[in-house]
């Protein structure tokens, strides 16, 4: 099963590549991805004329592969998210319990502000107002969160659910809705990144077992970078147990060949050159499906770090380091 | 040594190796100075060395461009100091050539108007190479100020431009004009939408998956 937990290529880039080799997948999404004005749209920005890519090229790539099965008479691969429904089952002899991947969201009012957002973007279009794309910035309602029910363990994943103190959208609806009776999860994907914007204090002390083991993401847009000191903090002060998968604060170098008479113009008009993915760390975590009580062993490789250690070293303009494999009891 | 032409066709200071557009002399300049275009394309058609200081060398001029400084042989000065008031603006050559060194095509991802700057997303056209970010100053792209939003695309190009025999290395950022799109090709898109839309209408149940061990 491939999940687009939304369109925004942070989450989603190489998602079409990986959902080609899984030929049998599954692909779950929200519904508005395939509103017909949300389709409209993304052939539109699609096929833009640029090498850099600006909109939904991901999930329309992975349309058009569904689009292919099913016309060489595969069954629909798709499977819509939608809040508690069970996404995936699997009971095997060995376990006590079935395995279980269930949505919490995009909830209805989600959905009809993605339908509402893509139905007055076609609109200006075809009065002749173009958007130069379409941008991260865009309201994150298409967030597909998830919890996995796994070996008498929860995991619950974040993806960038926002919360706006409305119990129609985000993790208020989340909770609000929420019919399934569940155990606290011990892991976190911590949404969006860590930001402040997908935090609800319920979800920690409802859904979430005391001092979670914690996962995160770090996300930069322009001077724009979350987590920031002020979530930083107030993760840390919710579990001892927060990792990121990069320092927030490193960049690289950029690893362009400059010819030699350009690059003093190339230094004097742009500022602050470096890659655009400094880094991409991998935190794992193994756990015995066995014993639910079992903390398991956290693995720290190229660059993902303690949350704690954030703050204590930031590294401005740090080489990516070397594959680690470093353990963490 | 230092030399250039100015718009009233006084010898000025111009640092060696750098362009200068006030050098050249346009048609009708040359009608009005007909010695200066005689020195210029004298020297021109005959110099192997296209550096300034070997042009300020056959004029004669001294480094400060006072005409104390200049060489008997100099008409320059002494030319445009009686014919002033008929002087007309020189005008650049056409550009006759560009040679693009590099050149990345960029997105822009977030404007920061307080700081004057824009932050931009950048991928090298002239080598296969990860993706970068930089700063830009707005203020140093006055013509394309109301363009940058986040999304816009824009080339980026470092290359020597020419004019006439002299050439200088440019920074050129250029936002692109994207036009609507059109009613055929929204029309298209919405077309293709429907079929999709009805294609993915209705999605699948998933069964238990019970494998057999």
């Amino acid at each position: 099963m491939v999940v687009a937990s939304h369109w925004h290529d942070d989450h989603v880039r190489g998602l079409s590549a990986l959902f080609r080799i899984a030929h049998k997948a599954l692909f779950v999404c929200s519904p508005a991805l395939t509103s017909k004005d949300f389709l409209a749209l993304s052939e539109l920005y699609a096929n833009a004329e640029s090498t850099i890519q600006n909109g939904p090229t991901e999930i329309q790539a992975c349309l058009d592969e569904i689009a292919r099965r099913m016309s060489a008479g595969e069954a629909n691969p798709i499977r819509y998210a939608h809040p508690d429904r069970t996404l995936l089952e699997l009971r095997t002899t060995r376990a006590k319990e079935a395995t279980k991947l269930l949505a919490l969201s995009p909830s209805d009012e989600m959905v009809r502000r993605t339908h509402q957002y893509a139905a007055q973007l076609l609109t200006a279009l075809e009065k002749g107002i173009r958007e130069a794309s379409l941008v991260p910035s865009a309201p994150n309602d298409t967030a597909v969160a998830l919890r996995l029910d796994i070996g008498g363990r929860s995991i619950l994943l974040g993806s960038d659910l926002e919360e706006h103190n409305n119990p129609s959208v985000g993790w208020s609806a989340v909770l609000q809705g929420m019919a399934t009776a569940h155990i606290p999860a011990q892991t976190f994907k911590v949404a969006h990144h860590g930001s402040h914007t997908g935090h609800h204090p319920e979800v920690w002390t409802t859904m979430l077992s005391p001092n979670p083991l914690s996962l995160l993401t770090p996300f930069k847009l322009g001077r724009h970078q979350i987590p920031n000191d002020s979530d930083r903090i107030r993760i840390l002060g919710l579990t001892e147990k927060a990792y990121i998968s990069a320092d927030p604060h490193a960049t690289a170098k950029p690893t362009s060949q400059i010819p030699r008479k350009a690059a003093a113009l190339v230094d004097s008009t742009a500022s602050n050159r470096r890659l655009a993915i400094p880094s991409v760390g991998h935190i794992r975590w193994r756990a015995p499906l066995s014993d639910a009580t079992a903390p398991g062993v956290v693995d720290l490789f190229d660059g993902a770090m303690l949350l704690a250690d954030v703050a204590a070293k930031p590294k401005p303009l740090a080489s990516v380091p070397a594959r680690s494999g470093k353990k963490r009891p | 040594m230092k030399a250039a032409i100015d718009g009233s066709h006084r010898i000025v200071n111009v640092s060696p190796g750098t362009y200068d557009e006030s050098l050249w002399i346009s048609d009708s300049d040359r009608r009005v100075f007909p010695d200066i275009e005689l020195q210029l394309s004298g020297f021109l058609a005959s110099a192997a060395c296209q550096d300034y200081s070997t042009i300020g060398s056959a004029l004669a001029i001294g480094p400060d461009g006072s005409a104390a400084a200049a060489h008997p042989d100099n008409r320059a000065e002494k030319i445009s100091e009686e014919l002033r008031p008929a002087v007309a603006t020189p005008v650049a050559p056409e550009i006759s050539k560009f040679e693009v060194e590099q050149q990345f095509e960029g997105i822009v991802l977030a404007r920061d108007d307080e700081g004057d700057s824009f932050t931009a997303r950048l991928r090298n056209q002239r080598a296969d190479s990860p993706d970068e970010e930089a700063e830009f100053t707005i203020s140093e792209l006055p013509d394309d100020r109301h363009l940058i939003m986040p999304g816009a695309m824009f080339t980026w190009v470092i290359g020597l431009q020419w004019r006439g025999t002299q050439s200088k290395r440019v920074s050129e950022v250029r936002f692109r004009r994207l036009p609507p799109f059109t009613k055929n090709a929204i029309a298209e898109a919405r077309i293709k939408a429907e079929q999709r839309a009805k294609m993915f209408a209705f999605d699948v149940e998933v069964p238990s998956l019970i494998p057999s061990s």
